[in-house]
This record gives structure tokens, sequence and C-alpha cells, in this order.
């Protein structure tokens, strides 16, 4: 493999600061601009927030126009989701996976660097579409109302999300290539990381999935601005077709965003506890079966569209098996902590704040799978709790996790633990506050998605959004943390936390070619509580380290 | 005599299952998170949404318990106690019963979904006949689903949804009316359309809720069983206004339905 310093001796790449600015095809500066670029996005979708939460402190629409209302939770879900969530969980792995493997870049730097670099753009442009008018059919943007006037927010937003689209299909296509064929010397499948099975299998579900999504979008741009009528019922069209399609991709969509959060928590947890992650084949295999099933769930969003029975019969039925592979993941991370010697550090509150919080989301998932349920929740606050709790209460806290675990790698220094505890205490209460009653919202009557309700609902409202300012403050801590440290923090070296995945072996920051020599791996990074020497001689042997039975 | 701390543990953890368990079926059934039970729909829908409360609890209580027990037994306790901790790679006992378990569960649930489903559906939701004629005179039977009861002389209103109202025509008027009335303990089969996008019929306190879909009909049934006012929600985003598109279900004795109907319904 050939690198672009190897080609062009003569461009030396800018150095400090500025590196992050310009292009790079080194997967650290990509990871690191991804990382940031993301987290910037994520302070903007969260401002649309406190917009929204600041409207609905009281019961009338109030606060903003009611037509600007419906463009800010648009863009707030469109952002957290295209601009936030998935490319800052394909940022990490941009970082980690190449270390992870043993590698020195990924397979395409180019494509990589190109991958990233699309990123900046489509944000930009899904920003400026404010100046004329965003989008306000919803993030999920049903047909007819988003193929009605005013036209312009709408044809931005799916210009923005076919290009954010796009980038996600190359980063994609990169780790699948580069998991696949690029593991160092000892690295069977059964020995990678977690964390690199997670985007793995993400990776397989984007490029099966997105395509659909860009599809849909696509029609829905003919419908909207050249008179074609996939999906308009005046000219013949069913608006259901685009339901069906955009879901096809957004069910599977929130595994993209969910499996690689997993896959942190599961390598965070056990250099916390000093253990082998429990159950590891378990949980590589219910990402798989995770990912398979998540294919056939997509019209439990759509038991009210007039779907006919035994559809929803099926649908039902699938959306509640993908219940059990979820659960042994669950019950693996628990069982991780038995006997553990666990240190609280922010990474690891941030991990176990996943694995409690992920629950109540994954719990309340079960209950919307069941159709008769579903008839009275679905559209309404229950579906934005659950959401949350999977979405912010999973993804957000894991990735939280990550920055505390591994920016004294990317950086060479650690992140203040004081600080990281306080931003962990306020976001750990302020989400609780902002979004478990909104479980009683939705099941007591309250919809979703509007800028007036009934004033029973206000006392819970007030809380509701209380406890969203809060997460908005709780934010400071965490970005004073990240800019002060980057330049003042304590010296990390190369294994701060005593961890024994490849990043760990080799400096912080690590070198440009990742490793001196190439390293030999005999298991997955687990094996706390032994020494390496036995790890050796159970590889040679074809035996087994540790206990693989509870009890004594 | 002391007794040996794997005792200790053991009843401990007994006790604190069966504590798990009797506060689970407690909150199970005394929640109170749903509105007022004013159909028959929202009596079956409720007690599966309390039987899963049940279960969920369970697993609720059981894994934040086991991670708060584990916080505190396991944790690192300071200087000297560095080294690992028990290098327990799995258990297959164990993965097995927490995989039985859940398939179990999640299998029943849906049986037992899928029996309140036939009860209250009863029609296939999904009729796209855009036949005039159909809609105000086919037979509420033509659409049963096999194995649940017939309709018995249902009240068959229709239903328009536009942005940003709802309208109701009842059978044999020639204008609409702002207000669904609905006589007690009688079916109600609504068949609905929308002029323009789509808009979802719902009210909280019947659980019943239906996409309107243009281009389309769809149909929802119901029978309410408690006299009273209640809201009717739009529940699907269609514009603006989408948040204050509401309307009112009212449901009345026989005789005052009848009343409403000879002075409105023209």
């Amino acid at each position: 493999m050939v690198d672009a310093l190897q080609r062009f001796p003569e461009m030396e790449p800018p150095t400090g600061w500025r590196t992050y600015f310009s292009f790079s095809t080194d997967h650290k500066v990509i990871g690191i601009q991804y990382l940031v670029t993301t987290f910037f996005f994520y302070m903007i979708g969260g401002f649309l927030a406190m917009l929204i939460r600041a409207e609905l402190l009281t019961p009338a629409s109030d606060f903003v126009d009611p037509a600007v209302y419906n463009s800010l939770f648009t863009i707030h879900a469109t952002i957290m989701i295209f601009l936030w969530i998935i490319p800052a969980l394909a940022g990490f792995g941009n970082y980690l996976v190449p270390l992870m493997i043993g590698a020195r870049d990924m397979a395409f730097p180019r494509l990589n660097a190109l991958s990233f670099w699309l990123i900046p753009p489509g944000g930009i442009l899904l920003m400026s579409s404010f100046f004329w008018g965003a989008a306000g059919a919803g993030w999920t943007s049903y047909p007819p109302l988003s193929i009605q006037d005013p036209k312009i927010g709408e044809a931005i937003w799916i210009s923005s999300v076919a290009i954010l689209g796009t980038s996600s299909i190359m980063a994609a296509l990169n780790f699948f290539t580069t998991i696949l064929k690029m593991r160092t010397k000892g690295m069977d499948l059964f020995r990678m990381p977690l964390f690199v099975w997670s985007i793995l299998v993400a990776s397989g579900i984007t490029l099966l999935g997105t395509p659909v999504l860009t599809g849909a979008v696509i029609l829905l741009g003919f419908d909207l601005l050249v008179g074609t009528s996939f999906f308009n019922p005046t000219g013949g069209g069913n608006p259901v077709v685009y339901q069906h399609m955009f879901w096809f991709y957004s069910h599977p969509a929130v595994y993209i965003m969910v499996l690689p959060a997993m896959g942190m928590i599961s390598e965070i947890l056990p250099i916390f506890a000093r253990k082998p992650i429990f159950g590891y084949r378990a949980i590589a295999i219910s990402s798989i079966s995770i990912s398979v099933l998540g294919f056939v769930v997509w019209a439990h969003h759509m038991f009210t569209s007039g779907t006919p029975e035994w559809m929803r019969m099926f649908f039902m039925i699938t959306s509640m098996v993908i219940a059990v592979p979820t659960g042994i993941k669950v019950f693996s991370w628990v069982a991780t902590l038995w006997g553990g010697k666990i240190r609280f550090t922010s990474a690891m509150l941030f991990a176990l704040g996943f694995v409690s919080l992920f629950v109540i989301g994954g719990l309340s998932g079960i209950v919307l799978a069941s159709v008769p349920v579903n008839i009275h929740v679905h559209n309404t606050y229950f579906v934005v709790a659950h959401l949350h709790y999977v979405l912010f209460g999973g993804s957000v806290f894991a990735i939280y996790s990550g920055f505390y675990c591994w920016f004294p790698k990317m950086t060479g220094r650690l992140l203040n633990e004081f600080w990281g505890k306080i931003h962990f205490f306020l976001t750990f209460v302020g989400f609780n506050l902002c979004f478990l009653p909104m479980h009683t919202l939705g099941l007591q009557g309250m919809p979703r998605r509007v800028a007036d309700y009934d004033p029973q609902f206000t006392n819970l409202n007030v809380i509701v959004s209380l406890g969203g300012f809060l997460l908005g403050i709780s934010t400071l801590p965490f970005i004073v943390n990240v800019v002060w440290s980057w330049s003042k923090g304590k010296e990390a070296g190369p294994n701060p936390w005593n961890a024994l995945s490849l990043e760990w072996a080799t400096s912080s920051p690590p070198p440009v070619e990742n490793f001196e020599k190439l390293p030999v791996v005999y298991a997955p990074p687990y094996w706390y509580g032994s020494t390496l020497e036995e790890v050796k001689k159970a590889a040679l042997t074809g035996g087994r380290v540790g206990k693989h039975r509870a009890g004594n | 005599m002391r007794v040996s701390n794997t005792i200790l543990n053991k009843s401990g953890f007994i006790l604190g299952g069966i504590i798990i368990l009797l506060a689970s079926f407690w909150y199970g059934f005394n929640n109170g998170l749903m509105p007022k039970e004013a159909s028959v729909q929202a009596g079956l829908i409720d007690t599966l949404f309390n039987s899963m409360m049940v279960v969920a609890t369970v697993i609720f209580l059981g894994v934040q318990g086991m991670l708060i027990y584990s916080m505190i037994r396991f944790r690192h306790r300071g200087e000297g106690d560095d080294g690992d901790g028990v290098p327990l790679y799995g258990d297959p006992g164990l993965e097995i019963f927490w995989t039985a378990i859940p398939t179990v569960l999640v299998l029943w649930l849906s049986i037992y979904s899928f029996n309140v489903s036939q009860r209250i559906a009863g029609s296939d939701p999904s009729i796209h006949h855009n036949n005039q004629n159909y809609i105000e005179n086919a037979p509420a039977a033509a659409l049963t689903l096999p194995g649940s009861r017939p309709l018995v002389n249902p009240l068959i209103v229709k239903v328009k949804a536009q942005q940003f109202g709802w309208s109701y025509t009842y059978p044999g008027a020639k204008e609409e009316v702002g207000e669904l009335h609905m006589p007690l303990g009688r079916e109600v089969v609504l068949r609905m359309q929308s002029v323009d996008v789509i808009h979802g019929f719902w009210v909280p306190d019947f659980r019943m809720k239906q996409d309107v879909i243009p281009g389309q009909t769809t149909e929802l049934r119901f029978t309410p069983i408690r006299v009273g006012e209640y809201t009717i929600n739009c529940t699907e985003l269609c514009g603006a206004y989408h948040g204050v598109m509401r309307s009112l279900a009212v449901v009345q004795e026989p005789k005052a339905y009848q009343a409403w109907i000879k002075e409105n319904v023209k």
C-alpha cells in the first residue's frame, strides 16, 4: 500500500493545528476531523432542542412561528442523525480501527478523506436552508406534506441528505475492506476487538440500506420539483410506498447508530473493571443477528399507516424477537462487572450510564413493538422518550465515554477527571429529568411534533424543559475540559489505563504509520487476570486461559 | 455461629428477586399511566400494557439492581487493590438461560398481543376503496377478519381530515358537522379520507388511532363505554397548525344522542 508521503516526498503536511483544517489521508487526522466537526453540529442540533423546549414551556404556541417550530424539530433530528451520531461513530471507527487491527491506515486513505470532506458542505447546506425557510415535514419527510409549498427548504434537505448518505456509504466501504483484508498476523475474526466487529457489521448495514434511502429521497425530489407522482395521490401515486422505502433504511439506521456505540462499551467496561468481556463470542454473533433482523422490522414504524393486519403481525413478531440478541448484550455487560475491580473514571461512569439508560430504552421499545399498544402510543411523546433513551442515553453516552477513554491516545494528554465527573452527573440528571416524563406524556395523550398542547400537560412539560436546559448547560464543563486539556492536560503516556487492545501498544499520539513494528496477536484483547505468556501458550496449544464457568 | 458469605449472598439474591417480583406485579397493575378507559378496546389494551409493565419492571429493577450492587461490591478499594478482577470469560449455562427466558417472554408477548389485536381490530385497516358507494353502503361485516366477532348494527360515520380540521358526515346526512357524537355502548366504524396530506385520528381515552391517507379510505372501529367528552388529536404531522388540529368526541346516553342528531344532523 502506497501512501501520499511516499509518492510526493516534496509535500510536507501542515503541522500543529493547521493539520486538522487541511486535506490529510492519515486516518488519525481524519478521525479527529470527524469528531470535532460532528461535535460542532451536535451543539447546533442541541441549540435547536433548547428552542423547542422553550416553546414547550407553555401550552400555547407562543415562542416561535408555528411553521418555524416545525423546522426546528425537523432540522434538530436531521442534524443529530446525519451530522452527529452516524459520522461521530465513523470518526471513532476511523481513528481506532486501523490501530486496533494492527494496520498502518485504512484500505483507501483518499476515499477516507473524501468521506470526511463531504460532511462540512452537507452540513453547511442544511444550515443555510434556515435563510429561505428550512424543511418542516419532520426528518421523516412524509409526502404529500413534504412536497407541498414552500419547496426550497425541502429541496435543500433532500440534497443535504443525499450528500451525507454518500459520505456514509464511502466510509462503510472503506471499513468493510479494511477490516476484512488488513488485520495483523494472528488476528482471526474471533480475535478482533468487539468495537471492530461492531464497525464491520454497521458498515454492512450502511452498504445495504443507505442506497434505498437515497432512492427514496431522489424520487421524492422528482415529485417535489418535476411534477412526477411516485408518492403524490393526485397523480395516482401512493404516499405509503415512500414510507416503506424510507423506513427500510431508517430502521437499520438506528442499528448503524447504536452498534458501534455498543462496541465502544464492550471495550471500555473491561478496561475499568479489569476483567474480560463476558460472552465475547455471543456479543459478536448477536451483532450479526441484530443486523440481519434489523432489515425485517421496518414496518413497525407504520402500524397505523393502513398496513394490512397480516403485515402488522409479521413485523410485530420480528420486532419482538430482536430484543433477544439485544438482551444478550445487556446481560453480558452486567456480568462483565461481576468480580471486577471497578474504577469510576469518567469513561466508566458514562459506560455504566449507557447500560442503565439503554435498558430503559430497550424496554420501551418492546412496549412499542406490540401492535395493540402501539396503536395508542404511535406518534406520541412515548416514542420521543424511547428514541432519546436509546440514542442519547445509549449512543451519546457511549460517545462521551469514548471521548474520555481515547482522548489521551489521540492527544497524548488526559482529560480532567473532576470536571469529567461533574459533566457526567449534570448529563445524567438533566437527561432523566428531560426524557423520563415523556413516557407519561405520551401515554396520557400528548402527540409529538406539536407546538400547542392540552394545558393538563403543562407541569410535566415544564420539568422536561428544565431538564433540557440542564442538558444544554452540562456540555460546558466538557467543552472547557477538552479545550484546556488538549494543550495543558496531564501527559498520558502510551497506556494510561493499562488496557490490552493494540492502540495502547504504541505512543500517544501514535506515529504517522501507527507502529514501529506490526504486532502479532494471540487472543482478543480482554485477557485481564492472565499473563501474556499464558495467553500465547494457550493460543499455540489450542487451550484457553481463565474461567469459563461462574461459581467457585 | 457465622453464616457463610455464600449462603447470605444467595439468600440475599433470592429475597431481592422476590421483592422485585412483588414490586413489579404491584406497579404493573397500579401504574396509573393510562388515561380513562372509555372504550372496550381500551380495557383490552390496558391489560396487555399492564402485563408488559410487570415484565419491564422486573427487568428494569433486576438490571439496575445488579449494576448498583456490582458498583458497590466490586469497586476498586484504593491503593494496594491493584491487580485484575476474576478472569471469567463466560458461562454457557447462564448464557443459555438469559437467551431462553427472553425468547419465551417475547413469544408469550407476541401471542398475547396477536390475540388482543384480533379482538380490537376486527376489520383490516388497509381498505383502499375510493368508491363513494362502497364507503357509505358496504356492510361492515364485509371488512371483518376471520375469527373476530361480526359487527352488530354499527354506527358508520364518514370522517374528513384536512389542513387543519376534522368534519363528520352521519348516515343519510347531506351536511358535515364539526363534532363526533356517539351513543353509549354502540359500535362505531369510522371511514376516513383526507383531502390533502396524511393526518392521524386519535382519541387517547379510546386508545384507537389510525392515519388518514389521501388517495385511500382507512377505517377505525371501537365501542365507547363511558359517557363524556374526549379529545380527538391529529397524530400525523400535517403542517404548521398540526398541534391545534383537535376535535371533540362526545359519548352520550342514547336519548341525548338522538336529540343531538335531530338538532344538528341535516
